[in-house]
């Protein structure tokens, strides 16, 4: 069965972004970025909450600047050609491969599990909390930078009870990121 | 003691004294939780054991805040075994302008200064200064770069709640990776120093 796995560039601190969503701490060497492409390999869909696709949605263009390094050339063309679902009630808009879908969650993903295919890579704090809750996430995925931030957007909200993972694979890479890989 | 004297002094001496933060945290960044205290989701076993009195029992001195010393002056004085002994027996200095007293074997209680102090006890000769959870105390310590080491035990478990290590606003930290180790209960060491 396809499953859900939520991935996110995060602090020692546990923020996705900073104070003002600022994401200047991220590393994007060429290692990382290769390491995440080939990632990339396995996912057959993206899933968005609102927040991360505006965010995600630099990608669209990104192939287009004759400055940017190869490796962002790469994933800006994986990324564009990847069928995304947006999850929101009040987005009214989408472009590229997206489809938008406004409620029944569960259902959706359910169903989506269901299918032939390949896994599904969530991003945004937000959506995966609702995910969370809903018990549709099966793994989570790290990627652990070294800097304390002290504010910003945590990786997880707020939970009713703790979740026990099982540690499966880890990876360190040469700029001091650590890759945790979990599933439940 | 003329100058010639203290030259000869500081190249005998020991290098200056490391504080050394040690702390299990969860995946959200908790170092107890849901509730106040709670620490049921540590995974401490052997190995981990093992790593905890391999890389500590070298320590000279532990530093505590209010809190965390309280959790442990109720708790250790009558545990027994190796680690047991060793908490016991290690000097150790409370933090704190509203303790009244610190009955802990071998403790001594400070009321101010903080930042003053700690820097005192590292020019002194002894083995590392350790400070085990104490959020508030690392918090006071980290703007004025007394902390050389950071010793992250990160267990598999994501809470959803509770106190977290790093307090709100202590602005940013730029740490560089020395170790990262993974135990086989899921759980990874990472050490880190302030870049």
């Amino acid at each position: 069965m396809r499953k859900v796995i939520y991935s996110m560039f995060v602090s020692l601190d546990g923020f996705i972004e900073g104070p003002n969503r600022n994401l200047d701490w991220h590393i994007v060497d060429g290692e990382l970025h290769t390491y995440v492409n080939d990632q990339q390999r396995e996912f057959d869909t993206y899933l968005y909450g609102r927040r991360m696709y505006e965010v995600m949605a630099y990608w669209e263009t990104a192939d287009k600047n004759p400055s940017s390094p190869e490796y962002e050339i790469e994933f800006a063309r994986i990324w564009k050609r990847t069928p995304k679902i947006v999850f929101s009630r009040t987005l009214e808009q989408v472009e590229g491969n997206v489809r938008l879908v406004r409620d029944n969650i569960a259902e959706e993903i359910t169903k989506l599990k269901e299918q032939l295919g390949k896994n599904m890579d969530l991003g945004g704090p937000n959506i995966a909390s609702t995910f969370m809750q809903l018990g549709l996430i099966d793994e989570y995925r790290l990627f652990v930078h070294p800097v304390v931030l002290g504010s910003g957007t945590p990786m997880f909200q707020a939970l009713d009870n703790p979740i026990h993972l099982r540690l499966v694979e880890t990876r360190t890479f040469g700029s001091g990121v650590v890759y945790l890989r979990y599933q439940r | 003691m003329n100058s010639d004297d203290i030259s000869l002094e500081t190249e005998w001496s020991d290098p200056m004294r490391k504080v050394i933060m040690w702390n299990m945290v969860t995946l959200d960044g908790f170092f107890e939780g849901p509730s106040k205290g709670q620490i049921d989701w540590f995974l401490f076993d052997d190995e981990l054991e093992k790593y905890i009195t391999g890389s500590q029992m070298s320590a000279g001195t532990l530093l505590f805040g209010r809190v965390t010393y309280e959790g442990m002056a109720a708790y250790w004085p009558s545990a027994e075994g190796q680690l047991a002994g060793f908490m016991n027996r290690v000097p150790k200095v409370v933090f704190s302008r509203t303790l009244e007293r610190a009955d802990w074997n071998n403790t001594r209680l400070v009321r101010e200064n903080v930042p003053e102090e700690v820097s005192q006890l590292k020019q002194q000769p002894g083995g590392d200064i350790f400070i085990f959870g104490s959020a508030d105390l690392a918090s006071t310590l980290i703007p004025h770069g007394l902390i050389d080491e950071y010793r992250l035990g990160v267990s598999p478990f994501v809470l959803g709640g509770g106190t977290p290590l790093f307090k709100a606003g202590s602005g940013r930290l730029k740490l560089k990776l020395l170790e990262a180790r993974v135990l086989k209960s899921g759980v990874v060491i990472l050490h880190y120093k302030p870049e």
